[in-house]
């Protein structure tokens, strides 16, 4: 598959589209990213989505937080230690030392298990910003996959808030995008640095509305 | 002593042990149709979303799999 983040396009060379770093200056200060497994990913490389059309760049890859995880790394963290408090309180002792063997390897699997869910969970459910539209990426569980796009011209209002002790700390909050299509609105929750995604798709909006009078529109 | 105690066990004793290993083996079953899940639900996202640890995830995935099924095994050998 080809890379088409923050390369030159064709559409690029035929002066159609600018790169991102010419229009925003939120990305222009941004380092593209090799790396894919942060919660903030601007110009990724060698990243690609199956619904990317040829000359579509993508512009930024966004995850939620990594401290909105700290649940699941403390809910696994009880599993780890909780064979060694049911050995102590002897809760197992009628059964057969083979069969409390087999309780404790099939109560890790589970505790791996979980934790890799966690894990899938967090790293395939992205948002992505390409120069064309928002992509919301939700795997709210692993039976469960939906894909939402909103062109950016369709994008009518756009909100970010910070609420909460760690949200501040830590920098990180939800941007909702009103949107004029029959999806109303696109939340990208507690991700990084919501006041830069929100100064940066404005910018989008503003280069996307350029595009249009210069008659740059393909 | 405890009254359910493994040496001490009756008739009932033994049924609640069948029905214990049943158990395991059912879980440990329906374990690896999650594990299986899994996989798949990988192998389905890499393709959504290409990324550098796509290999990774789906060797993770595999990985996970295989001691399941492995799991599996061992509980219908020593059950």
């Amino acid at each position: 598959m080809t890379t088409k983040t923050a390369g030159t396009t064709s559409a690029e060379k035929n002066g159609l589209r600018r790169h991102v770093d010419e229009y925003s200056e939120v990305m222009r200060k941004e380092v593209p990213s090799e790396k894919h497994t942060s919660a903030f990913l601007p110009k990724p490389k060698r990243l690609t989505i199956d619904i990317q059309a040829e000359s579509e760049q993508i512009v930024l890859v966004l995850r939620r937080h990594l401290i909105t995880q700290i649940n699941s790394v403390l809910i696994v963290l009880v599993m780890l230690f909780l064979p060694l408090l049911f050995s102590a309180s002897q809760i197992f002792s009628f059964l057969p030392l083979s069969y409390r063997f087999i309780l404790t390897i099939g109560w890790y699997l589970a505790t791996a298990g979980y934790s890799l869910e966690c894990y899938f969970k967090w790293f395939y459910r992205v948002f992505i910003v390409t120069d064309e539209r928002i992509i919301d990426v939700d795997f709210i569980s692993m039976i469960y996959k939906d894909v939402s796009t909103t062109k950016i011209d369709k994008i009518e209002d756009i909100t970010s808030t910070t609420i909460g002790f760690l949200s501040s700390i830590f920098d990180y909050g939800t941007v909702i995008i009103q949107t004029a299509g029959t999806q109303q609105e696109l939340e990208f929750e507690d991700v990084p640095q919501p006041g830069k995604v929100s100064a940066l798709l404005n910018e989008m909006i503003l280069e996307e509305e350029l595009e249009k009078i210069e008659g740059r529109v393909q | 002593m405890h009254p359910l105690y493994f040496p001490q066990i009756n008739n009932s004793g033994e049924i609640m042990l069948i029905l214990v290993k049943y158990m395991f083996v059912l879980a440990g079953f329906l374990y690896m149709l999650y594990a299986v899940l899994i996989t798949k639900q990988v192998s389905i996202m890499s393709k959504t979303l290409g990324t550098t640890n796509s290999t990774q995830n789906k060797v993770l995935a595999f990985v996970h799999l295989v001691i399941a099924i492995l799991v599996l095994i061992y509980y219908l050998l020593v059950l």
